[in-house]
């Protein structure tokens, strides 16, 4: 692979990854213990069966342990909103509602103010 | 579909949650406005804000609104979304919040692609000091920017980095001290695994300031993820030439590879830590020669903490006078805690410096768990101290935790609330750190151990009055003689619950009587016949069976099979179980 050089590495800092509609799962030690893993798992397979075009997305723990495993999503038009406490049937939920229909889901969002 | 305004509704007030009433109430008033089709109203389950009435947030606008009345909700769909009249005094803005400096990439982008972390300023920093920053230059802005190291003991970092700078020996280490031990802090773990780069970013740029040729990274074996991630971003670093020879051409040569600790406590201690390293046994050095002038195979090393490297990139990209500016006088920049015990939303959060606790635990972590009383609060682990309630108030900063007798440690923050027991809390502390000595000096091995002896005795009901004086004479003794910090502050947290918290080991010692019903010994469980209503519930959760009886006859708690587990007392909806 070609070594970087300060140009590129700039370069890299005025891109944006977060195009398109997305899904990110929050995979850590503390997320796979609430049961992250299964839910990624139900993100990707019924996203695909019901030929919903979405990336599914992992990153790191946001900090709100109490509320794993937490999804953020950004799809249907709709501001970016994260879910807490996303287990199987959550997810289903929020493929069924949010992702093909554009509502969103009741009594699982977590919005915590922070200043980056 | 046309474009929809999104509010999410919450119920805030701490002890009701009529969330669902008023969300009904908000849609029928925007179905007579006739504006339901350009709404979502959605409710939330947390929105971080407190004891503030019914709260609204905008999510198309980002704005919160606060202490919404029922009747206000017609005022308040009409202003927003038909645009007539003004809500302005319903909006909020939250007047203290998370500062995300060391955590602003975690939960936000994928630890294991570069490509994201490089999207975030990645390795800017880099590249800014190795062409255009000499070494001076980089401690000197560390100088600026009054970054006290995060591991516990506040060490500036800029100090420590020029002592080995300033070494007349040319080979030098870096060392990311992973090793996170203390009971309830994670903060590091989830540094390493949800931002990993940041952490290799912070060690290159120490290496370089330094004059450093090897880093290592000292993590412990229990944390299989973080060890992963980490492998991974070296490896994506090497392949693009971030670490390795001549470094973005600058001719600076620096390697990076992982040690795994065994888990043992006192090596996240830096000189036994090296000792590990280097394959010994791992018990500490006495100290001098510090380990900034003779550290790995009597090298200058400097040991630096995961989230105390994880600030470095962000100081060189922003300048030192940037984290200077957070904070208070003399600490400078955020913390991140693990806020852990009876909170209602524990996890990690990042504040800056100079807030007060009271703030930390009911503005941000959301209180108490189930709206009960805040007893007390325990910062620093093993080696801090128990803050009561009346010091709630007290500022998140070194100087300030020192003053109350704890210290800001690693960042563990435990939340007690009136079920625990002041005598029971420092014993587990104190039993983690007899359980972890290494056993090389005598005032923490033989110290630690009758301290503990005389906290059973106490706990049994056993205690007699000299046994107090003498708890603090033993850890005086420890504090001043053991060889390295695990000894030293081990007392800490018997020493501070027994300057907050005499009245519980009076009663403990005189009246054999433990208010919170931990010192299990002391404890017995009865059942009041006149308040018994024969539900059988305890009878059906007693674990080992202890209580017998029929409804005719009453129900029974056998004391020789009873374990004092406190089932029954917490499942009696009748009050029926006597504690005492």
């Amino acid at each position: 692979m070609k070594k970087l050089n300060k140009e590129d590495i700039l370069a890299a800092s005025k891109t944006n990854p977060y195009t398109g509609d997305y899904v990110k799962v929050g995979i850590s030690t503390c997320g796979v213990a609430a049961g992250a893993q299964d839910t990624l798992n139900v993100f990707e397979e019924e996203t695909k069966r019901l030929g919903i075009k979405v990336d599914i997305r992992r990153c790191g723990c946001i900090g709100m342990c109490y509320a794993e495993p937490l999804v953020e999503v950004s799809a249907a038009g709709l501001p970016k909103v994260t879910y807490g406490k996303v287990d199987k049937n959550v997810a289903l939920e929020i493929i069924q509602e949010h992702l093909a229909h554009g509502r969103l889901v009741d009594d699982y969002i977590f919005d915590m103010p922070m200043n980056r | 579909m046309s474009k929809q305004t999104i509010f999410l509704l919450r119920d805030t007030s701490l002890t009701q949650d009529n969330t669902r009433d008023f969300q009904i109430l908000f849609l029928k008033i925007a179905r007579d406005l006739g504006v339901e089709d350009s709404i979502q109203a959605v409710r939330a389950s947390d929105l971080g804000i407190y004891d503030k009435g019914y709260v609204v947030k905008d999510l198309n606008n980002k704005i919160t609104y606060a202490n919404i009345q029922e009747t206000d909700i017609e005022k308040f769909l009409k202003a927003t979304i038909k645009g007539e009249g003004s809500v302005d005094e319903f909006k909020y803005t939250a007047d203290k919040c998370q500062l995300r400096i060391v955590l602003r990439n975690c939960g936000l982008i994928d630890p294991e692609n570069i490509e994201e972390y490089m999207a975030q300023q990645g390795y800017c920093a880099l590249a800014k000091a190795l062409t255009e920053m000499t070494p001076e230059t980089v401690i000197d802005e560390m100088k600026k920017s009054g970054l006290r190291g995060r591991g516990g003991a506040g060490f500036p970092t800029w100090m420590k980095w020029s002592f080995a700078r300033n070494s007349l020996d040319e080979t030098r280490f870096v060392v990311c001290n992973a090793d996170e031990g203390d009971p309830g802090a994670y903060m590091d773990r989830s540094i390493l695994e949800g931002d990993p780069h940041a952490v290799v970013e912070g060690m290159i740029l120490a290496g370089f300031a330094i004059g450093a040729q090897r880093g290592f990274f000292y993590i412990r074996a229990e944390y299989p993820l973080a060890i992963k991630r980490i492998e991974t971003a070296i490896e994506q670093a090497y392949e693009r030439g971030l670490l390795g020879n001549d470094i973005l051409g600058s001719g600076f040569n620096f390697d990076l590879e992982i040690r795994l600790g065994a888990g043992a406590f006192v090596c996240g201690e830096e000189t036994a830590l090296i000792e590990s390293i280097e394959g010994k046994r791992g018990t500490p050095r006495p100290r001098p020669p510090f380990p900034a002038d003779k550290g790995l195979w009597n090298h200058p090393t400097i040991i630096n903490n995961v989230e105390t490297l994880a600030t470095v990139a962000q100081i060189i990209n922003r300048g030192g006078e940037w984290l200077a500016a957070i904070g208070t006088e003399k600490s400078k920049g955020t913390k991140v805690f693990a806020i852990t015990g009876k909170v209602k939303n524990s996890g990690l959060v990042e504040i800056p410096m100079g807030m007060t606790l009271g703030e930390v635990v009911f503005g941000i972590a959301g209180g108490v768990l189930g709206g009960r009383k805040l007893m007390a609060v325990q910062t620093g682990g093993p080696s801090g101290g128990v803050i009561p309630l009346k010091l709630i108030d007290t500022k998140v900063s070194y100087e300030h935790l020192a003053e109350v007798g704890s210290i800001m440690g690693s960042g563990g923050l435990i939340v007690m609330d009136e079920d625990d027991c002041m005598v029971d809390i420092p014993r587990f502390y104190l039993r983690f750190c007899v359980e972890e000595s290494c056993g090389k000096c005598a005032p923490c091995r033989i110290g630690g151990f009758q301290m503990l002896k005389i906290l059973d005795r106490i706990a049994e009901g056993k205690g007699v009055e000299a046994d107090l004086q003498q708890l603090q004479r033993i850890a005086k003794g420890m504090q001043k003689a053991s060889l390295c910090a695990l000894g030293q502050t081990a007392p800490n947290p018997v020493l501070s619950t027994m300057k907050y918290f005499p009245e519980e080991y009076r009663q403990h010692v005189e009246d054999k009587k433990c208010r919170a019903g931990k010192c299990t010994k002391m404890v017995q469980y009865t059942i009041d016949q006149t308040h018994c209503k024969k539900c059988k519930l305890c009878v059906v959760n007693c674990p080992v069976g202890a209580i017998s009886g029929s409804r005719e006859a009453g129900y029974v708690v056998d004391q020789v099979k009873c374990i004092k587990c406190g089932t029954c007392y917490e499942v009696c909806k009748f009050k029926a179980i006597v504690r005492k």
